[in-house]
This record gives C-alpha cells, structure tokens and sequence, in this order.
C-alpha cells in the first residue's frame, strides 16, 4: 500500500470519529427521512434536500477543511519527518478527510430513501443530487484546506473560507439577478449559462432543478438551460467544471504545500 | 557527521538563522543552547526537511539533503510539542507510524515498556495528559532505531521518573555508536549529557566546543559557570 492510502486509512478513523461527521449524516438522515414520513412525494423531498445541499454541505465542508489542517499542525510537523514525500502526506490527508464526508452525506440521504421512496422516474434525479452533493464536498474541503495551507493565522483562513462560502452562496446569485435585471433587455441565455460555470454552487442547482418539473417553471430560460444540459456536450461540460472546480484548489493547496516551512 | 555549511534563514523581518556554518560530529551527543527565539528548533528543522533555508547546504555524512525523503530513515525526531489526530487511539498511533515506516522490521520498544504505554493503547490520543502524549512522543522518536536522534527539549513536560529514563536511553544510544543532538535550557541537564554544547545567539552561532574543552578554556569548574563567563565575556546577558 502506497503512503498515500496510509495515511489516508488512519485519517479515515479520525474523521469519522468527529462530530462534524456525524452531524452530516444525522442532518441528512432525518431531514430525509421526516420528508418521507410525512407523506411527501420524491419530487418535494428532493426540492428540500437541494437547499441543505447547495448551502450547508459547503458550509460545513469549507469549515471542516480549514479547522482540519489547523488542527493537524504539530501532526503534520511530526508525519514530515518521516521519510515520506509532503504530496504523500496531503494527499493521504485530503482522501481521509473526504471519504468519511462523502460517505456520511451519501448513506444519510440514501437509507431513508431505500425505506421509504421509489426509484421509479427519480434515479437521474437523485443521482444528479448524488453528484453535485459529492461534487460540492470535495470542492468546499479542498478550498478550505488551501485557505489554511496559505494563512498560517487561523482567524485569517476562518475569515477567508466563511467569505468564500458567503460570496458564492449568496452573493453571486445577488450579484447575476441583478445583472439580469438591468441587462434584461438583451439575450442572456448564453451569459447566464457562462454565470454558471463560474460558480459550483449554482451549477448545481441548475443541473438539479432541470431533473424535477418545477424547471417547467422557469420559462424560456429554463428551456434552454434544459437544451443545453439535455445534451451530452451540456454535460460534459458541467461535469468538467466541476472537476475543475476541485482540481485547482487540490493542485494550489498541495504547491503551497510542498513549498511551504513547519 | 552533519555539516551545516552558511545556513540562513529569514521569516519576513525575522532573521532567524545568520550564516550558521557547524558541524556535529558522529557518535557524541551534542547540545544546543541559547535564549529563547536563537534560532535553535529552526536549525533542527533545516535538518528534518520542515523549514528550507534561504541559502547553504545540509550535508549527512557528505551526502547533501535535497527533497527526497529517504534520508530521513535515518533520523528520529521528537518534536517540542506532540499533538496527533485527536479521534485515534494510542495503539492505532503506533500501528500507522509502523506502517508508514515498513522500511523498518526491528523496533525498539525499551521506552513502550519503561513508559508504560501499554496502559494507555486504548485512549484517544486527545484523552492523554500532556505528560503522556510526550512520552509516546519521545517513544516514537527512539522506535524506528535510527541511526541519529533530533530531540526538541526532550524532557519539558516528563514527570523526573520518566525523564531520567529517557536520560539513561540517550546515554544507552550513544554507547551503541548513536549521534544525538538536542535542545535544552536546563544546563544540569546539558551538563550530564552532552559531549559538544553549540551555543546559539541571535541567529548566529556564538561557539561551538566540546563541554570539557570550553570549561577548561574558561578556568571554571562547571558548565554552568563556564557558560555564564562566555556570555558576560561577549557582552550578553543571561
């Protein structure tokens, strides 16, 4: 076994001991599960999964990356002078942090939906929340990992992940509907979908609105939106810039890094 | 041997190590003394890989030390402060550090036993007295038997059972052909150990000089004074 998994099985344990795990699996456990008992069809449970999703998950997960690494200093001081590679350790730390988070968000919401739903006409449905939920944790603990490999203060990495969390949870949405509003007089489908892509949290609320019928709601715009993911290019694309999405901040964090003292 | 050949080191303003050019000599046991902020724990981490110095080179035994992690096999390292993941227990400790070095087959668990550790397998590692973490600390430095020791003020915070344990396991080492370096501020201590003291000021290096030598040097009649007649000598206080 490589160090990397290693270290990443250790970490795992670790992780999974922590209460910010638990309360990820508790949350979506019994939001789900409740949803369900109290009658609501797949599509009302998944409209209310979607906001959890889309505003606590990358809450919790930009938090827990930066207090993880916080935490970890004199750890990761003791593990480097061992002789094993810096890109081994983070690596290893990285995988050992998301699995137990992916994990805990996957089998919260997937036990009670086994118990009480029904796959028929909603597999695509809950499996784009699978995706974006999955997509929007690695995004989130990579990026609060990077804050705190950058700022060796630990109020500065806290402060830049809650504004990073801020800005593309609700600021950004501000900022385009604004945006859409003075410019409404122009063709902005294809800004929009641009918008978008710069922005995970919001990608992921498009391509889970267009699984549910309410996207029927949303008009021309929702039209095209459903076009441009209907086609097998829309999803690419989207499943590119999520990849992208967690691929900078893994790649900029580990550089730091590997470069920086302990 | 371990040549430190025109290390320098700045943290923004901080000149944390100026042009530090010593060497430590194999099979001795050599102490690094000086106030607080000269420099010394910097010094030791140019040589573990944690902090790059601006400039100069780290040579082990006249092989320079680059980004490869190997030579590291070659040094055990207690830290000044442990801390491990909070969540794991003492046993799943050592299980992963003996992974991680599956280099090594033999271990040496003198100190496990000393210590006692075996009484505290199943605690978390953040359920430990700090008295504690440092013992399984000092444990892991010595368990892997390499070949040179990095002590960060190895017995701060050890009850005086446990530190003269680890004081008898120095000695022990070094009999066995061991190189030991350490810090320290307890001169007693510096005093009952130590073959060379490198004394640190400011970033720089002020002496470096087996113990008898300086205390002969000095006309004093213990290390104690022989270190406050260099220091009032060069124009330091304490």
């Amino acid at each position: 076994m490589s160090n990397t998994l290693k270290i990443a099985k250790y970490q795992f344990f670790n992780v999974l001991r922590t209460r910010w795990v638990f309360v990820v699996f508790a949350l979506f456990f019994f939001l789900t599960a409740v949803l369900f008992y109290f009658g609501e069809n797949e599509a009302k449970v998944l409209v209310s999964l979607l906001n959890v999703t889309l505003i606590f998950l990358p809450l919790l997960s930009v938090l827990f990356g930066v207090f993880y690494v916080y935490n970890a200093t004199s750890f990761i001081e003791l593990m480097l002078t061992q002789p094993i590679y810096r890109s081994e350790l983070y690596g290893g730390m990285w995988l050992g942090i998301v699995a137990p988070f992916v994990a805990s968000f996957v089998l919260g919401v997937l036990l009670p939906f086994l118990v009480f739903g029904s796959w028929a006409g909603y597999a695509g449905a809950f499996g784009t929340l699978f995706i974006v939920g999955t997509a929007l944790i690695l995004i989130f603990l990579s990026l609060g990992m990077m804050f705190a490999i950058f700022a060796e203060e630990r109020t500065v990495g806290m402060s830049l992940a809650l504004l990073l969390w801020l800005a593309l949870t609700v600021v950004y949405d501000a900022v385009v509907l604004y945006l859409a509003t003075v410019f409404r007089d122009y063709p902005l489908e294809q800004p929009l979908i641009a918008a978008m892509f710069l922005n995970p949290v919001d990608l992921g609320r498009v391509a889970l609105l267009l699984q549910l019928d309410v996207s029927a709601l949303m008009g021309y715009t929702g039209a095209v939106f459903r076009e441009f993911f209907g086609t097998s290019l829309g999803i690419s694309l989207a499943l590119g810039a999520l990849l992208l999405w967690v691929s900078i901040p893994v790649f900029v964090g580990l550089k730091r890094f590997a470069h920086r003292d302990f | 041997m371990i040549q430190f050949l025109n290390i320098s080191k700045r943290y923004g303003q901080l000149h944390a190590l100026k042009d530090i050019t010593v060497s430590i000599e194999a099979g001795r046991i050599t102490a690094i003394l000086g106030p607080n902020g000269s420099g010394k724990t910097t010094l030791l981490k140019c040589l573990l890989g944690l902090v790059h110095p601006d400039s100069g080179d780290i040579l082990l035994a006249d092989h320079r030390v680059n980004a490869h992690p190997e030579y590291r096999q070659q040094i055990g390292y207690m830290p000044q402060i442990a801390q491990f993941p909070e969540h794991l227990t003492v046993g799943e400790i050592i299980r992963m550090m003996k992974d991680i070095r599956s280099d090594v087959t033999h271990y040496d668990e003198e100190l496990f036993e000393q210590f006692h550790l075996d009484r505290e397998l199943t605690k978390k590692s953040k359920e430990l007295s700090g008295g504690t973490r440092q013992k399984l600390n000092a444990y892991l430095a010595f368990l892997f038997q390499p070949q040179i020791y990095v002590l960060d003020e190895p017995t701060v915070g050890l009850d005086p059972v446990a530190s003269l344990i680890l004081k008898k396991k120095i000695q022990k080492e070094k009999q066995q052909g061991k190189t030991i370096i350490f810090t320290s501020h307890i001169l007693p201590e510096i005093a009952a150990l130590a073959d060379d003291v490198i004394f640190l000021l400011d970033g720089k290096l002020l002496f470096k000089e087996a113990k008898q030598v300086l205390i002969d040097r000095t006309g004093t009649k213990n290390l104690e004074e022989a270190i406050a007649e260099v220091l009032q000598y060069s124009g330091v206080e304490g």
